[in-house]
């Protein structure tokens, strides 16, 4: 009986040469979106700026969601929002990148990780955008940026292996399971809301405290939801001026490439069945 | 395995089969599925594709032939690799270009433009390689001002043209057509016929799967026919669409033997002095019938390649008695160059006169015509049905 052994180096090799493809897809991803909408490109500033407020009306007021330190609460959040965005648009578009991606994968035989990639592009380029409407609430509230946010690039690089894994292996799954099409959309706002809402530390005295999980569970919870760390350090570095916290961001690390590992280990261990079963 | 050269397709042992289909979307049929699956009892399955061989060298056209639900697809698919074998093996060398369902992978929301750059991409092409062709392809497309327009408002036959001189044009090493022909105007499938045979010529190995014989004989140089997922047949393709043509008129005796009034109780068909049925000769045709009900009404014979379409009909109209009658035939120069041939019969009066007895289209009997071989078309021509046509030339 024959047996699918993908060869993880021979296609990440190959993947690497027919890299175009993933701009192509997601510049056409891009460009499909915004095409027929009156407000084209500002939708990707508006819904930021809709999502923000939602949160600050619902929840603005409730002690324990703020880092404090003198952070206006609205800034605290778009700034948690925005770290999250990056993985979080990642995954609720790659969900069905395969799915709906039927007929180009019938035409050729092209790495299929390009399409769950295009989608971590794309949601990187959304993330972009909504860096504007945060420079407008930095005018609007007075407060700016700390010298620590050079550390940014740091938490990124920690974020896109996470957002990178978790995409292949929901893609890949929900291929065979389409179960997982109606769990996500479900799951992935409430744990947007734990992620961003309930700081990992809390500004007390000068100093930063940790809040929320303590102990073992505290390593543990950074290891399976590496964006609480991410999260947590993005805003301390760019609103509080801390540098990383590396109690946290280690376990962060550890759990983000884990993910990539298994996520991709997943993806090529289906990567037989896409074609029958999309 | 040595390595080959670019364009080569080879397959080995391929066996494929799918899942058989669940019935309903529903919980309870996992469940029950489940409880079978625990019991021993493991998943049901359908092949497609049983013990396929074959092997393709750079430039030549190799067609696939067979009824619905034979494999020709699937077989297409693996070629292309996006599907794999259940056992066995597919190599094909090289860049792959697919047209295996009209439209497909053209996408709507883009203009014609990015639709080009995007396809190419997926087959493996740079940008600026893209570029290179790009006017070849609008030109080929017939599409002109329309580029820049998103491809959900053209109609049928633009996107169809775009589609198939996307893939036509960026030189794949190995291109696979899917019965996309079909869609398109006359004069717009002559072209890309021709397009095909040159893109042929340039060293292109083609895979073509169509119901259209004669498109298969004017493209191909050799065929396999599949049927119920074996390989009935697999070599020359006039050779092996002959034999297809033969088993569709034997099909079509077992499908419709059902009563309507009026059978045909023998027939028998000869050539001029007695037997041998030969090219420009005489052909005699005795019919016997019996009616249930005698009318006034017209007797057809046809004469074709197995097929319900003849290549040529003719016609008696009479009154004719009830029981049984004799119907003798007689045929000047016989039209046919050397083949098996089937002859279809019908008989029914006119509509709104009365009687209901009929005798619907379908094949009486066959024969063999020994004569000269039918001229081959140029490459990229094809030819609706064989007819020997006898010519003097002169050249001066």
């Amino acid at each position: 009986m024959y047996r699918h052994k993908p060869d993880m180096w021979g296609s990440a090799r190959e993947l690497l040469r027919r890299g175009e493809v993933i701009y192509t897809l997601a510049e056409r991803d891009i460009r499909a979106q915004y095409k027929q909408a009156v407000l084209g490109i500002a939708w990707a500033l508006l819904i930021p700026l809709v999502n923000l407020l939602m949160l600050t009306v619902l929840v603005g007021h409730v002690k324990g969601f703020s880092v404090g330190g003198g952070v206006p609460v609205i800034l605290s959040m778009y700034v948690g929002l925005l770290a999250w965005g990056l993985a979080g648009g990642a995954i609720g578009g790659g969900a069905n990148s395969l799915v709906s991606n039927k007929a180009l994968m019938a035409k050729s035989h092209f790495p299929r990780e390009c399409f769950p990639l295009s989608q971590v592009l794309e949601s990187a380029f959304s993330s972009l955008l909504a860096l504007v409407p945060m420079i407008i609430l930095f005018f609007v509230t007075g407060y700016g940026p700390r010298l620590a946010s050079i550390w940014t690039p740091l938490y990124i690089a920690i974020e896109i292996p996470f957002a990178v894994g978790l995409v292949f292996f929901v893609s890949a799954v929900v291929v065979q399971m389409r179960d997982l099409q109606q769990i996500i959309p479900i799951f992935m706002p409430l744990i947007m809301l734990v992620t961003v809402l309930k700081p990992l530390y809390v500004y007390q005295n000068g100093t930063l405290q940790p809040a929320f999980v303590h102990g073992w569970l505290r390593t543990f919870y950074c290891i399976i939801n590496p964006m609480a760390p991410v999260v947590a350090n993005t805003r301390d570095s760019v609103l509080l001026g801390f540098g990383p916290q590396w109690s946290i961001l280690a376990p962060a690390v550890f759990g983000s490439f884990g993910i990539l590992v298994i996520g991709y280990v997943v993806f090529k261990k289906l990567e037989v069945n896409f074609a029958d079963l999309t | 395995m040595p390595t080959l050269p670019k364009g080569t397709v080879h397959a080995e042992h391929v066996w494929k089969r799918f899942r058989e289909d669940r019935t309903l979307p529903l919980f309870q049929d996992q469940v029950r599925l489940f409880a079978r699956w625990v019991r021993g009892h493991r998943r049901d399955f359908r092949w497609v594709l049983r013990d396929v061989n074959l092997h393709v060298e750079p430039g030549q056209a190799y067609g696939l032939i067979g009824v619905n639900g034979s494999g020709k697809s699937t077989l297409l698919k693996m070629i292309c690799q996006t599907t794999f074998p259940s056992a066995g093996a597919v190599t094909s060398v090289g860049r792959i270009g697919a047209l295996l369902e009209v439209r497909s992978g053209i996408q709507p929301d883009l203009s014609g433009r990015q639709n080009v750059y995007l396809y190419g991409n997926i087959l493996g092409l740079s940008r600026s390689e893209i570029a290179a062709r790009f006017d070849d392809i609008i030109d080929f497309a017939e599409i002109g001002d329309a580029v820049d327009r998103q491809v959900k408002f053209y109609s049928t036959g633009m996107a169809i043209r775009l589609g198939f001189a996307i893939a036509a044009f960026l030189e794949p090493d190995v291109l696979l057509v899917d019965e996309v022909l079909a869609v398109g105007d006359a004069r717009f499938q002559q072209k890309c016929l021709e397009r095909i045979s040159q893109v042929v010529a340039n060293g292109t190995t083609l895979f073509y799967v169509s119901h259209d014989l004669p498109t298969v004989e004017a493209v191909c140089d050799r065929t396999m026919w599949l049927a119920d997922s074996y390989v009935r047949a697999d070599g020359p393709a006039r050779d092996v669409v002959a034999l297809y043509r033969a088993s569709v008129g034997e099909a079509a005796v077992l499908t419709t033997e059902q009563d309507t009034g009026i059978r045909v109780l023998k027939i028998e068909i000869t050539g001029a002095d007695g037997n041998q049925i030969r090219s420009g000769e005489d052909l005699n045709v005795r019919i016997v019938v019996e009616s249930e009900e005698a009318m006034f009404g017209a007797f057809h014979i046809g004469v074709s390649q197995g097929t319900a379409m003849p290549v040529f009909v003719i016609r008696y109209a009479s009154s004719f008695p009830e029981g049984q009658f004799e119907l003798r035939c007689r045929l000047h120069n016989l039209p046919l160059p050397k083949g098996r041939y089937s002859v279809w019969g019908a008989m029914r009066a006119p509509r709104g006169t009365g009687p209901k007895a009929t005798l619907p289209w379908q094949p009486l009997a066959s024969f063999e015509a020994f004569g000269p071989h039918v001229i081959k078309a140029p490459s990229g021509v094809m030819v609706l049905s064989p007819v020997y046509v006898p010519a003097d030339w002169e050249l001066s």
